[in-house]
């Protein structure tokens, strides 16, 4: 798995490309961690690239979206794969990530500039 | 058909479970759908015995056995790891966000039948069974073609 980071202040768009799995997920934690180290409070997860996202992913995310939802923060993802919206709707977190068609309009969203 | 993968206890090989899973799933003719939860299903169930099997300790082999009829694709995946206890296990409550605790509950939703066993010779064995239908896309060749 790649990761491409695009940081705008508070707001970080972060674009994995492969498998986020469990041999995998550790660098996306890595990174996410880095982040909230930036004091970066929202959050898009530009999905696009994803192949696939097993149960270790699904952990990381919702790791992210606890951890952003202490405080003013916010997380959305985009562009969400069919594999991966499949494994999100089975374990319901459908109804937790709020998602958006491409990055451009999740950040938007997820800053409240809509 | 029926073919056989011994894989090591490595997360890194995660990925060879799922392509040669992946691989003969389509193959089969499985519709996309079909063959990604069985994709799922393989890759938490080895990282499983990785993580807890064999507590995250490299260079032991899990032995993989898939058989396929037409229709239903059956997968076994054998380690000589800790015992899986199935006692234990507790499925989530979906009704809230979780750091953990859903790879067991993918594994039963994704698939027809799951069936652990501690045969004879020790270790433990795990059956996966999917049911499936031709797609007639692709009428049992790989992509498409």
């Amino acid at each position: 798995m790649e990761l491409v980071t695009e940081e705008r202040d508070t707001l970080a768009i972060i674009a994995p490309r492969g498998d986020i799995d469990a041999s995998t997920a550790a660098d996306l934690q890595a990174e996410l961690d880095r982040l909230l180290g930036n004091a970066v409070r929202y959050f898009v997860l530009d999905l696009a690239g994803v192949g696939f996202i097993d149960s270790a992913g699904l952990a990381t995310l919702v790791r992210l979206y606890k951890r952003v939802r202490i405080g003013e923060g916010d997380v959305r993802l985009a562009a969400v794969p069919s594999q991966v919206m499949e494994v999100l709707t089975l374990t319901r977190l459908d109804r937790v990530f709020e998602t958006s068609a491409t990055a451009a309009e999740a950040a938007r969203a997820v800053t409240g500039r809509e | 058909m029926v073919d056989d993968l011994t894989i090591v206890s490595q997360l890194e090989d995660l990925t060879r479970a799922r392509a040669w899973v992946g691989d003969h799933a389509r193959a089969a003719g499985m519709p996309e759908q079909t063959v990604n939860e069985l994709r799922l299903a393989v890759s938490e169930a080895v990282a499983n015995v990785i993580e807890h099997g064999y507590r995250g300790e490299p260079n032991h082999n899990i032995d993989l056995h898939l058989a396929v009829d037409g229709t239903q694709l059956v997968l076994t995946i054998h380690d000589d790891g800790d015992p899986f206890e199935l006692q234990a296990y507790e499925p989530p409550d979906l009704d809230q966000p979780h750091e953990g605790g859903y790879g067991v509950f993918l594994i039963r939703n994704l698939m027809d039948e799951v069936r652990y066993e501690s045969p004879p010779g020790g270790g433990t064995t795990l059956t996966l069974v999917k049911y499936y239908r031709k797609d007639k896309r692709t009428d049992g060749r790989p992509n498409g073609e």
